[in-house]
């Protein structure tokens, strides 16, 4: 077996050796419609959040279309129009791509699914998730002419410092700035307890921790935040586990960062609202009101789907370029979504949410992205 | 009157019954006997429903019968007992009896019916059977009186015994014997398949024998015959099948194995010697501690006290490796337990035990010549047919496989040899030869222990005899000290 | 010849009768040729793209052989794991705790030891296997001593090294250290004297994990066949009486066993590792443990076969991914493994009808 494997392509090798040098990567597409892979994290299709979040930039924003059992169908307009927030509904237009997504069953499938879409002659290939980074590292390397982008985390070299591939663009999020604002609305509509739910214990999460924290304090310096790691990102029982503990320990507003553990902090404060009492939880990455629309205060929206978007439409129109891009308020990377609940000073407390946001969109408040920034952060005088 | 007519029936290329026609009438005693598969069995199983013969037919009384069951069989009143029996240990004599033909009453089991037809059918056979006694606390003897009042209170007017002294004690054997007579002489035909000669002689009012498949003769009459005579139609003329009695033990041989008050699990207070060029002979109805003998003596069961002397030398343990250190050959009760795999090839089979060693290993590398060549030899020696080494196991014949574990245990220079009932299953002619071997090896100066349940195989083999009842030495006999009644007394523990 | 053509008929005609379920399934569903087309470019993302040569030239067969034989690696060797086991009468359902326990070690040896390049890797990959073996090597004890089944404790073991690895060291005291905001989700990159190399260059993950592979179940199919050892493993397996009998060491066997099973699957881990993804990922949440018995039990038992089922059902995996495109389930090609499973173990169901129908006839 192995001696007929070694033999033909030694064959081939010689064979071919002439005709084709080069690295095969892809080629330009002469047809008009641009061909945008999307290789998923282990999370998938249906994940209510950062995957779809993503597919939908890229199947409805862009290409207009709607995946249904294993094939694409157009989308009408209205449908289309509907999935977008209304600030961007100017800029968002249809382009001419053809979305190709790939889903993955576990990690060591990123790195032949990303090479596959490029086989099959994606002009931009997308990985979403850091999971993916190595992933998307190596492919990238592999075949210097075709352009990837990469989501929520820069190309890191072995010792974790960024190292920028000229054929990847990689967007990461402001997610502190985004939960410095939800933490505002939480300070208000707390009266002195507010907890966070994290997932993993890693230094994106910490960004909304620490944006969060600072949000609670700009709001209300007396509320007390209570902290908690789940330690996982599937886990929804320890989510929800959790999430009660804080509430039993008197927290009224509870955010969490926790992947589908969150689902389940959720729950819990679904339960305890219907339990009657005065309690709320602020969402994350999509908006997940419709999970508990009696206790959903707001969500902190990573706009995955504009990233991916951007980077399509960049693609389509020759204008992709590599290089690593931040997208904070001013971007419209994050946004609170609608905050649809009632609660004593909404208005004031909105007000305050709006003033903030262009403060730190204007640059003048810088919201701390660690937890040692935290220490130092002096909160704006109202 | 039952008449089986040209009978055939093959098994793949295996001609197991050849164009036998054999009748039956009301009230004989025939035994069928014959050398393993020469089909003894597989005609009772034609006429027990077991096999469709491919050519050939079945009459009862004229008429022609399709017997497609044992359903069918039991239905035209055949019975058969076979020597694995059918019961269940924890019902009563009576519930066991009535077991898939309980009489009813208004749709419920009718207990008190049932345990009277019992005691009815049982005082008819003159068989002394408590109804209510349970079926596990019986001895194997009364054991297969219920087989055979089970065949009874079916209906059977024709009962077939299938080798049904092999687990009895002498004693048993007799009262068998005359329940059996008393049924005959009250009209029912009794069938005995058999291979020991001499009860077929003092049984049978006529004795049919198969070989090969083939009715030899039908029309035997016992006492116009003989044992040499029928072992003779059975096997083929011209065959030798005596053993030759030892030169007995040379005055002041060594002691191979002594066994001082030793205790194990199933055994206690045994005492034994056995010397070098010695037989001895191990008697007992089954299930006495030999088992538990043979295992300590081939270090599959640890002892708990006494003490344990081979070769000079007291052990206080002794593994599978020590044995075959030692040179302690083992012939297993049940060999495709204890000594072959059945999925290993006949070579590899051959080699297992020795197999770390020159000719079949070389090194830490098997010889795969060398153990092809050693198996060529061993199965040259010992006659193990069909002589092909590379054949599985599993595709031998009983005898065979028996023929090739002897050899193979027997090679080289054992000390020490422990044959548990190492003819079990074989036909005449592998009997005297696996018998002649063990002689072989005790004249060149082994110790041999043989345990065995056939008493004539005891008698036939060994210098000295001990009796095992109960895990304890009931009695230890110099060859021709003890005759068959006092032996039996001794292995049911009966004082004289 | 002929005996071997019979013994591996069931397993053949119960793979092909699985692909020919799969493709009815698919045509039934999609449309014959849609099927078709799915198939054949399952068959192209295995086995190569002829119709590309032009334009991939050599990688038109290398980079599908090297994905191919990337799956066909851990099959192998966590099959072999298994087939190892089995061949002593034990079932190791550990195999994927053990690959999970020797990839973390080998993922550590790779990024913190200092050795030379080469070295490295044949340390890393010792280490692991070292690791693999003594993790199974744990339920191999407990048999032995307490008496504990080895089904038991090696589904157990599998979550424990689960935890112990997932749950703590990797998110814990393993974790990559990463400076500033940004986030790598596993342990250290091992160092590039570490990894295995790629055969064909950058192209195609064809590394030398795959030779590896080969070269395992050679050697065990020869340890099997030739060597004492190997021998009294086999009447272990088959007659553990007889081989008492025959003076053969049975908890000996066990554990010697068992260890070797483990270090199989410990180099399978080791080679995930160090041939692809050169560092633990947050997770390995592919059953490749589990996927061994399936293929032991394809290949029964059988080293050579083993290979055999790994490098087809590899290859189908590998293809598999491409079914994607043609809007097929994701797992298609782990359906038609699990369906071929069923009819090779329903086999004696079949091989009975079979001769009732030949007795009608």
């Amino acid at each position: 077996m192995l001696r007929t494997v070694a033999a033909c392509a030694l064959l081939l090798l010689i064979g071919c050796k002439k005709s084709e040098p080069a690295v095969p990567g892809a080629t330009p597409a002469a047809a008009a419609a641009r061909i945008v892979g999307v290789v998923t994290d282990v999370g998938g299709r249906g994940d209510q959040s950062f995957n779809d979040s993503a597919l939908r930039g890229l199947e409805a924003w862009a290409a207009a279309q709607q995946y249904q059992s294993g094939s694409y169908a157009p989308l009408s307009p209205e449908a289309r129009t509907a999935t977008i927030p209304e600030a961007l509904r100017a800029k968002v237009t249809p382009l001419s791509v053809k979305p190709l997504v790939l889903q993955s069953k576990s990690p060591e499938d990123y790195q032949p699914n990303l090479q596959l879409l490029v086989d099959q002659r994606a002009d931009l290939t997308v990985g979403v998730g850091f999971l993916l980074e190595n992933a998307v590292e190596q492919v990238a390397k592999a075949n210097p002419k075709s352009s990837f982008l990469l989501i929520d985390s820069p190309i890191l070299d072995a010792q974790g410092q960024p190292a920028a591939l000229p054929n990847v663009r990689t967007v990461v999020f402001r997610e502190e700035e985004g939960s410095f604002l939800a933490g505002v609305l939480a300070g208000f509509a707390a009266k002195d307890t507010v907890g966070f739910v994290g997932g993993m214990e890693i230094p994106l999460i910490k960004k909304f921790e620490a944006g969060f924290r600072a949000g609670v304090k700009t709001a209300n310096p007396k509320v007390k935040v209570l902290v908690g790691y789940t330690g996982s990102f599937d886990n929804v029982a320890a989510g929800k586990q959790l999430a009660q503990d804080q509430l039993a320990k008197g927290a009224e507003v509870v955010f969490q960062a926790a992947g589908s553990d969150g689902l389940g902090a959720i729950q819990a404060v679904k339960e305890a609202k219907a339990a009657g009492k005065r309690v709320f939880a602020i969402g994350v990455d999509s908006d997940q009101a419709h999970l508990a629309p009696d206790a959903m205060l707001t969500s902190m929206v990573k706009r995955v789907d504009l990233a991916v978007y951007e980077a399509a439409k960049d693609l389509s129109e020759g204008k992709f370029t590599g290089g690593d891009r931040v997208m904070g308020l001013k971007e419209g990377g994050v946004s609170l979504a609608p905050v649809t609940l009632d609660f004593e000073g909404k208005a004031a407390a909105l007000a305050r949410v709006d003033a903030l946001q262009a403060l730190v969109a204007q640059g003048k408040v810088q919201v701390p992205a660690n937890l040692k920034a935290l220490e130092t952060f002096e909160p704006p005088a109202p | 009157m039952i008449a089986l007519e040209h009978i055939s029936k093959r098994f793949g290329s295996c001609v197991a019954l050849d164009d036998v026609s054999l009748t039956l009438s009301p009230g004989e005693r025939l035994a069928v006997v014959g050398e393993n598969g020469a089909g003894k069995s597989s005609l009772m199983n034609v006429l027990y429903g077991l096999y469709q013969p491919d050519v050939g037919q079945v009459r009862f009384g004229g008429e022609t019968v399709r017997l497609s069951s044992p359903k069918d069989a039991v239905r035209r009143g055949i019975g058969m007992v076979h020597q694995h029996f059918a019961l269940v240990p924890t019902l009563t004599v009576a519930e066991n009896v009535m077991l898939g033909h309980e009489p009813l009453r208004r749709g419920l089991l009718d207990a008190r019916a049932a345990r009277e037809e019992v005691v009815r059918a049982a005082k008819a056979a003159g068989f002394a059977l408590d109804p209510d006694a349970t079926v596990g606390g019986l001895t194997v003897g009364s054991q297969q009186k219920v087989e055979i009042l089970k065949a009874l209170a079916r209906g059977a007017k024709t009962l077939i015994l299938d080798e049904p002294t092999a687990v009895l004690t002498p004693q048993e054997a007799d009262e068998l014997f005359a329940s059996a007579r008393a049924l005959s002489e009250q009209g029912t035909s009794v069938v005995l398949i058999s291979h020991k000669l001499a009860e077929v002689l003092a049984f049978a009012t006529r004795i049919a024998v198969l070989r090969r498949g083939k009715l030899v003769r039908a029309d035997l009459e016992p006492a116009k015959t003989s044992p040499a005579e029928l072992a003779a139609l059975m096997v083929g003329e011209g065959v030798a099948l005596d053993v030759p009695t030892g030169s007995g033990v040379a005055a002041g041989a060594k002691e191979v194995l002594r066994l001082e008050r030793l205790e194990a699990k199933g055994l206690a207070r045994v005492s034994l010697t056995v010397r070098a060029g010695e037989v001895v002979g191990i008697a007992g109805v089954d299930g006495n501690g030999q088992r538990e003998l043979a295992e300590v003596l081939t270090g599959a069961r640890p002892w708990t006290a006494g003490t344990f002397t081979l070769l000079g030398q007291q052990r206080s343990a002794l593994t599978p490796a020590d044995c075959h250190a030692l040179g302690i050959a083992h012939v297993p009760e049940d060999r495709l337990r204890d000594a072959v795999v059945k999925d290993l090839t006949v070579e590899e089979n051959v080699a297992l035990g020795r197999h770390g060693a020159a000719p079949n290993a070389r090194g830490p590398w098997v010889d795969v010549a060398g153990r092809h060549a050693n198996a060529v030899t061993l199965m040259e020696a010992s006659d193990v047919r069909p002589r092909e080494p590379l054949l599985r196991l599993g595709e031998l014949s009983g005898g065979n496989q028996q023929k090739l574990v002897v050899g193979r245990e027997l090679q080289g220079t054992p000390t020490l040899v422990v044959a548990v009932q190492p003819t079990r299953g074989l036909d005449l002619l592998a009997v005297a030869e696996v018998r002649r071997r063990l002689r072989q090896v005790a004249d060149a100066g082994a110790g041999v222990l043989v345990v065995s349940l056939d008493l004539d195989e005891v008698r036939a083999l060994a210098d000295t005899i001990v009796v095992l009842a109960h895990g304890r030495v009931t009695g230890t006999f110099a060859r021709g000290e003890a005759d068959e009644r006092e032996l039996g007394r001794r292995m049911l523990a009966v004082s004289a | 010849m002929k005996n071997r053509l019979l013994a591996i008929a069931p397993s053949v005609l119960a793979v092909a009768l699985a692909m020919l379920l799969g493709f009815v399934v698919v045509a039934l569903t999609k449309g014959v040729s849609e099927a078709a087309g799915a198939f054949a470019s399952m068959f192209a993302g295995a086995f190569g793209e002829p119709s590309r040569v032009d334009e991939l030239g050599v990688f038109a067969f290398l980079r599908p052989w090297g994905e191919s034989a990337t799956k066909a690696t851990l099959l192998t060797l966590t099959g072999l794991s298994v087939a190892v086991a089995f061949r002593v009468g034990l079932f190791n359902i550990g195999a994927q705790g053990q690959l999970v326990v020797g990839a973390l070690v080998a993922a550590l040896a790779g990024a913190h030891l200092a050795l030379p390049a080469g070295l490295h890797a044949v340390v890393a990959l010792g280490l692991a296997a070292v690791a693999g073996g003594a993790w199974a090597s744990l339920a191999a004890w407990l048999k032995v001593r307490r008496g504990v089944h080895e089904v038991i404790s090696t589904i157990m073991l599998n979550w424990v090294a689960l935890r112990l690895v997932e749950g703590w060291l990797v998110p814990g005291p393993a974790r990559a250290q990463v400076e500033g905001n940004n986030s790598i989700n596993g342990t250290d990159q091992v160092l590039p004297g570490a990894e295995l190399p790629n055969l064909f260059g950058e192209s195609s993950r064809l590394n030398a994990g795959f030779l590896l592979a080969v070269g395992v179940a050679l050697a065990l199919l020869f340890f099997l066949q030739r060597s004492v050892r190997g021998f009294e493993w086999k009447v272990a397996g088959l007659n553990p009486h007889a081989a008492k009998a025959a003076g053969v060491p049975l908890e000996r066997t066990v554990v010697q066993a068992m260890a070797v099973a483990g270090a199989c699957a410990g180099l399978a881990g080791a080679v995930l590792v160090l041939g692809t993804e050169h560092r633990y990922p947050g997770t390995i949440s592919a059953p490749w443990g589990f996927d061994g018995i399936a293929m032991a039990l394809l290949g029964q038992g059988h080293p050579l076969g083993v290979l055999a089922s790994a490098v087809w059902f590899g290859a189908l995996r590998a293809g598999g991914t491409r079914l994607q495109l043609a809007g097929i389930h994701k797992s298609f090609p782990e359906l038609i493994q699990g369906v071929a499973l069923v009819l090779v173990a329903a086999r004696a169901a079949w091989e009975r009808l079979l001769a009732r129908a030949v007795r009608r006839a």
